[in-house]
């Protein structure tokens, strides 16, 4: 590393000039240090959500007005270091090197800062100013740890700035630092880590080989130190750019000097131990802090998951607790008076019209609507319990189960909550930071029997088995888990099993949280579903239409129907007729819409559809298409969900052809499973 | 800053991160991430849960859920890096 310390230059921009042009600020930081308080405080709702071009991870960006000066502030993936380890790391290097902020804001947790200011390091390598924002130094008073801005500010050489973000103090001020350092008003010489002396040459020697080769805009310290560091990235990227001799050379110092990894990093704690020293001041031992009291509860292994089954409870109750009502309103109020009165507008107007427009357009934007107040409540509580620091201690207690199938303590948040719907919790998935780990939540989310699907099973099950309801709807609710379970082993052994990272669990001391910035959460994820998924959706909903009202008049001369009786072959290994193979395909607009399907196609005579279903279904008929229906191919809205989120058709393609390979064999097994237990065969 | 840990833990006379950091003029947070950074890099091995003998332990505030509880060696490729 650079063994001197040096003095930043500004850009060449003339004075006038550089004070009033707009500034672009990276915010960076490690997980959980506030960086979206920050964020939030200052871009309000001027924050955009996108994703990095070509990336799945959430790009933030919004503007800021401060003093006349304007500032365009990017939300940089919270990450624990510059290493090309995960793609959060990449992105954010990327970012600084070829995007060239004008200055990096870097938030830390002032009772953290020996975790913290790992990234500080990295990032004094990098050409680009830095300014330190210390959070949370209430919460880390109120701990007992003493900090002091100034003392931290002479040791590194730059802007430090004591915050509580929460209360919108210090954020002023850290941005005044920044553009100060921007502008070339304040002194900018940090004090950078040095390179352990046992490979202080090696990093010479390597500095010397490549500096006529490295492209431009990327300096030469830092490819050097990322080679030594054994950076896939830079490493192959050095075999394109340097001539081959040179490479040769250069692949036999690192070879030879394996393990000069470790002296680097190792430095950089030295360097972290060296700067807090006389800046942070700790308790005594024998001081218990609120945060240790309260973990020996959070996080222990019965008491900790108790507790968090308990706030997990509360979260499934309020959600749709509170948003049900005002689902049930919207849909009886806002979405049945529109389509009356859509429908009374479109009186003169041809059947087809009226259909499309009312029953596809109308029904599909009432699906989009009806599902905002479940997003709302169910991201406020997110947002509550990852302001107060609470969300790392469910993730540490979880952590255990779901990594045996390969999944993040932080999955069983998601997970849980497609109980209640899969949308948010495909939606949820995006608090897992690792993108292995969160890809296979996503996959195995619409495993969960969301409610819709409990809905249907509570419905139907006492009409196909009215003796033993209650153990057939357990048997196939534990049914449906172990096949959860089944399939999160399988992809984890055969797809993500190489690519899943180390857990390291972040736990930040609790602290009150900013009801703004739950707020704007809520609203930020609410919006980016609306905007989003809506189109796909209502688009769907049509189609939908179109397939089960043409070219009949009925739901038998459809082309749903004509598409039911092609499948029939594939439905007689279940033991299904073409009619209750339409039911489940119908269930794709909504899971509901089976039990809508199955009325129409069965109840036509006047019989009520129990008696019917009772007579004509077999009971290994029905218990298949039970089986059939949880597992099949979950709803429009949650498949546009899993496009939003993996922002892939590939991954979107193979979770609905997962579901649907295992319904269908499943439902065929426990059919011919049942015909040889002497349950009937198919429909009388 | 690993080497000397990783030669205080080899010493074997050290009995909680306090007095590591104590012996390494550090903090124990600083010690408590470098242990899980050098876990991490394989340098260092979880050998146990020391249960109940935590109670009552004057280092017991200071360790992290991450670190609680547990007994360290240096692993073969610890002991190497150590001797390089």
């Amino acid at each position: 590393m650079n063994a001197n310390p040096q003095t930043f230059k500004p850009p060449s921009v003339p004075p006038r000039a550089a004070e009033s042009r707009r500034l672009v600020i990276g915010l960076a930081g490690q997980p959980n240090v506030g960086k979206s308080t920050v964020f939030s405080i200052l871009t309000g709702l001027t924050a955009e959500v996108g994703n990095w071009p070509g990336r799945t991870v959430e790009r933030r960006e919004g503007s800021a007005r401060i003093g006349g000066r304007e500032f365009h502030v990017v939300d940089l993936p919270g990450t624990y270091s510059l290493t090309s380890n995960s793609e959060e790391e990449r992105i954010a290097r990327e970012f600084i090197l070829r995007e060239r902020p004008d200055v990096i804001v870097m938030l830390a947790d002032a009772s953290a800062l020996e975790r913290n200011l790992y990234l500080l390091a990295e990032l004094l390598l990098l050409p680009i100013p830095v300014v330190l924002g210390v959070n949370m130094v209430d919460v880390a008073l109120r701990e007992g740890v003493e900090f002091d801005a100034h003392v931290l500010q002479a040791a590194l050489g730059l802007p430090v700035v004591a915050m509580v973000a929460s209360r919108n103090e210090g954020v002023a001020e850290l941005l005044a630092a920044a553009a100060a350092v921007a502008d070339g008003k304040q002194e900018y010489a940090p004090d950078r880590p040095e390179i352990a002396a046992t490979h202080q040459s090696v990093y010479e020697q390597l500095n010397a080989l490549i500096e006529p080769s490295v492209p431009a805009g990327v300096p030469t310290h830092w490819a050097a130190l990322k080679l030594l560091e054994g950076d896939r990235e830079v490493t192959e990227s050095a075999q394109q750019w340097l001539p081959p001799a040179a490479w040769a050379q250069a692949h036999e110092l690192l070879r030879e000097h394996e393990d000069a990894v470790l002296d680097v990093a190792g430095a950089r704690y030295e360097w972290i131990g060296r700067m807090v020293r006389a800046a942070v001041r700790r308790p005594r031992l024998g001081q218990v802090s609120f945060t240790d009291r309260f973990d020996r509860i959070a996080t222990h292994p019965v008491l900790g998951l108790l507790l968090l089954l308990s706030v997990f409870g509360l979260v499934f109750w309020l959600t749709f607790s509170i948003a049900g009502p005002v689902q049930g309103w919207l849909e009886d109020g806002l979405i049945a008076a529109s389509s009356g009165a859509m429908t009374a507008a479109l009186a003169g107007a041809p059947a087809w019209l009226s259909g499309i427009l009312v029953d596809g357009l109308l029904a599909g934007a009432g699906i989009v609507v009806t599902f905002v107040p479940i997003l709302f409540v169910f991201f406020l509580a997110l947002g509550l319990l990852e302001d107060t620091g609470y969300q790392s201690r469910m993730a540490y207690v979880m952590d255990r189960f779901m990594h045996r199938i390969g999944l993040h303590g932080k999955s069983f948040l998601p997970l849980f909550l497609g109980f209640g719907c899969n949308v948010p919790a495909v939606m949820g998935s995006r608090v897992i930071e690792s993108r292995p780990a969160r890809l296979l939540t996503i996959m195995l989310t619409p495993f969960v029997p969301c409610s819709a699907r409990l809905v249907v099973l509570a419905f139907l099950v006492p009409l196909f088995f009215p003796a033993f309801p209650a153990l057939v709807a357990w048997g196939l609710v534990v049914g449906n888990l172990l096949v959860l379970v089944l399939v999160g082993l399988l992809l984890d052994r055969f797809a993500f099993r190489r690519e899943r990272l180390a857990f390291v669990m972040e736990m930040p001391l609790y602290h009150v949280p900013n009801p703004r910035t739950i707020l704007i959460y809520a609203l930020t994820n609410v919006w980016t579903f609306v905007k989003r998924a809506a189109t796909i959706i209502v688009v769907a909903s049509m189609v939908i239409w179109l397939l089960v009202s043409f070219p009949g008049e009925s739901v038998n001369d459809s082309y749903l129907g004509m598409f039911g009786r092609v499948l029939e072959p594939v439905g007689a290994l279940m033991g299904l007729d073409w009619r209750l193979v339409v039911a489940t395909l119908s269930g794709f607009v909504a899971k509901e819409n089976s039990i809508a399907a199955l009325g129409i196609i069965f109840g036509a005579d006047g019989q009520t559809l129990g008696g019917t279903l009772a007579t004509v279904v077999a009971p290994a008929s029905a218990l298949a298409f039970l089986v059939l229906n949880m597992l099949f191919i979950p709803c429009v809205a949650t498949v546009a969900a899993i496009r939003q989120e993996t922002r892939s058709w590939g991954w979107t393609g193979l979770s609905a052809g997962m579901m649907l390979f295992s319904a269908m064999f499943f439902a065929t097994l426990v059919y011919q499973l049942a015909v040889l237990l002497g349950l009937g065969g198919a429909i009388v | 800053m690993f080497r000397r840990l990783l030669s205080a833990v080899a010493a074997g006379q050290v009995g909680s991160t306090t007095e590591l950091a104590e012996a390494m003029d550090a903090s124990p947070e600083l010690v408590q991430a470098v242990v899980v950074e050098l876990e991490q890099r394989g340098l260092l091995q979880r050998v146990g849960d020391c249960g109940e003998v935590c109670s009552g332990c004057p280092a017991e505030v200071s360790c992290g859920p991450a670190v609680k509880r547990s007994a360290w060696m240096l692993t073969t490729q610890g002991r190497r890096y150590l001797a390089g």
